[in-house]
């Protein structure tokens, strides 16, 4: 699986302006949005349900970085994005810094196994130091879309 | 280590059977003439005929020099005095196997102690803690804590609508950024493995896993394991593991209805049970207890002496709705088919006994133990001593031995589940799950 298979590339944000946790998704969630890819009138519904899932335990993994998720029955693919803030946000994570760099993933809850790999495949770009710090030096949009890319060609493997 | 066990009974042999295959050096005493060629064919230890409360029986099994000595025949006080026996001949460790509840309350362990017993064991007692551990854990097969319930281990059996069915390992070592967990073992029929990067998860295995406490929530919530809130449970059996139970769930406020065959056990259960509603009839009838609100259980227990029983009841109430079952069995043929029959967890009062005495033989650098029931698999946790080879070094280097996986390290700063790229420090805690077959390595790895 590839990044392409389920990042909206129209939504995705090279300078996140939310400053909280919950703004930060629903700003997010509403490029996904505004990008036809979710349901309008669904919004609520799964901002809530990314925020329930968060309750259990931050998606914030340490290094700057978070991957807030959920199966929501409104959607039938897959559809993520990813988010990058210049000044950072208090995420609650684990290590307790502040957190950059946000990929967002929502999911349909009939097919988890995709769900499971989508979030293995960013799981493990996400491990390697230099795909973040090309995303945390984009400057416009079109620049997330690459450093993408370049991870989908496999360009950061070391 | 040198290991004296009195009694051949199904605890006895069983723990004579497992030591001999780490290589201890055991023997066996029993009393009945008719096991002796049995046990001399099938196990790879000292046979010597006679009574455990004889001194010639002692004295020839060589009891002054044994580092463990353990008496598990069916009489308590053969045990007793066997064990009194051997503390003055000068074993080092002595533990007592005991039926009766009055010996292994906590309150009588300063009596024992100071007659130089380290331990009374009651396989009811132990069974009713096993049971106990997993009310908490909704939908786990097997459970245990390490490090003050710091981290778990845990077992869950993959159904159909399981999202991690046909999922690879790789897949879950992979996320592992996200969701802190080490997948130590899968059980599938009657064999268990440690699964590698393409190993899938397949309907009716058991995937067991390591992971800290406060992460378990996600965990579940990723896995589909549901958490039901427990409030209603049904206990079948108002033996003795029956009625502690119920005893100490009704003290947690659950609502507890507890049945058995016979009346006046039935009675003596009215009178000593506190909030506890007592039904005199037959596993089996149906209709009385689904007037009695079965349908409504959150979990039914089952633990009467006849495991047959015990499987068919439990069946017939997951059949009438009941989400969770637990069953007491014993025999292995039967741990292996309870959990494709559709029984959620199964407990052996024998792997529950022999996982209790075996803390006493992995001495030294373990600080707890527990024994799977399906596999005979183990989970160490075990101190790393201030100076070693293995410090320092990544896991990854390290030539772990091969039926053996690292599950999370604890050390002051608290809880890591490890990658490949990690070190151990001094003195930290490991959390090691084993096959059989490993047990003897990994404590001379660790060591």
């Amino acid at each position: 699986m590839k990044l392409a298979d389920f990042v909206v590339r129209e939504a995705v944000i090279h300078d996140l302006q939310a400053v909280t946790k919950e703004d930060a998704v629903r700003e997010i969630v509403k490029g996904l949005a505004d990008a036809g890819e979710l349901k309008s009138d669904e919004f609520e519904s799964i901002v809530a349900a990314i925020m329930k899932r968060e309750e259990l335990g931050s998606t914030g993994i340490g290094n700057g970085v978070a991957v807030p998720h959920t199966k929501h029955p409104s959607v039938d693919k897959m559809v993520g994005t990813v988010a990058v803030s210049k000044k950072g946000l208090d995420f609650a994570s684990i290590d307790r810094e502040p957190v950059d760099i946000i990929f967002l993933l929502v999911s349909p809850p009939d097919r988890p196994g995709d769900h499971l790999r989508a979030l293995e495949n960013i799981s493990r770009h996400l491990r390697v130091e230099m795909f973040c710090r090309f995303l945390r030096q984009a400057k416009k949009d079109e620049d997330i879309i690459e450093v993408l890319d370049e991870a989908d060609a496999n360009k950061f493997e070391s | 280590m040198k290991v004296v066990v009195v009694g051949a009974g199904e605890v006895g042999f069983h723990l004579a059977d497992r030591l001999s295959k780490e290589r201890h050096e055991v023997t066996i005493i029993e009393n009945d003439p008719q096991k002796h060629s049995m046990l001399r064919s099938k196990l790879n230890a000292l046979v010597v005929e006679g009574s455990g409360a004889s001194a010639q029986a002692l004295e020839e099994a060589d009891v002054a020099h044994a580092d463990l000595f353990i008496a598990v025949t069916r009489h308590d006080e053969v045990n007793l005095v066997a064990c009194l026996l051997a503390a003055e001949l000068g074993a080092k460790e002595v533990v007592a196997g005991s039926k009766s509840l009055d010996f292994s309350r906590a309150e009588w362990a300063p009596n024992a102690s100071r007659l130089g017993i380290s331990r009374i064991i009651n396989p009811q007692m132990v069974v009713a803690d096993e049971i106990m551990s997993m009310i908490g854990y909704a939908g786990a097969a097997e459970v245990a804590e390490f490090a003050h319930g710091r981290v778990v281990f845990l077992g869950f059996p993959i159904n159909a609508q399981s999202p991690i069915n046909g999922v690879s390992m790789r897949t879950l070592g992979n996320i592992r950024g996200i969701y802190r967990l080490i997948v130590t073992a899968i059980s599938r029929g009657d064999e268990t493995i440690i699964p590698r990067g393409d190993d899938m998860v397949e309907v009716g295995d058991i995937l067991y896993f390591v992971c800290k406490r406060e992460d378990l929530p996600a965990i579940t919530d990723l896995f589909g394991f549901e958490p039901q809130k427990t409030r209603r449970i049904f206990i079948l059996g108002g033996g003795r593991v029956g009625s502690e139970i119920a005893r100490r769930l009704a003290h947690r406020h659950y609502r507890i209805t507890i049945i058995d065959h016979n009346l006046e056990r039935c009675e003596k259960l009215a009178g000593s049970l506190r909030n506890v509603q007592v039904l005199h009839t037959d596993g089996t009838d149906v209709s009385t207890l689904r007037n009695e609100g079965l349908e409504d259980a959150d979990v039914f227990i089952a633990v009467t002496q006849d495991e047959q029983s015990n499987m068919l009841c439990s069946l017939l109430a997951k059949r009438y709705g009941v989400p969770r079952v637990i069953a007491l069995v014993d025999r292995p043929e039967y741990l292996q088919l309870a959990p494709s029959l559709g029984i959620d967890a199964c407990v052996s009062p024998r792997t529950a006994t022999v996982s209790a005495m075996l803390k006493y033989v992995r001495r030294g650098e373990v600080v707890d133990i527990e024994v799977l029931e399906q596999s005979e698999a183990e989970v160490i946790e075990l101190e790393l001593p201030k100076e070693s080879p293995i410090l320092g070094k990544p896991l990854k280097a390290l030539g772990v031995p091969k039926s053996s996986i690292v599950g999370a390290v604890v050390r002051k700063d608290g809880v890591l589940i490890p990658s490949g790229d990690d070190h151990f420090e001094p003195e930290d805690h490991v959390i090691v799950f084993t096959l059989p077959d490993g047990v003897a390595q990994v404590e001379k790895f660790f060591a």
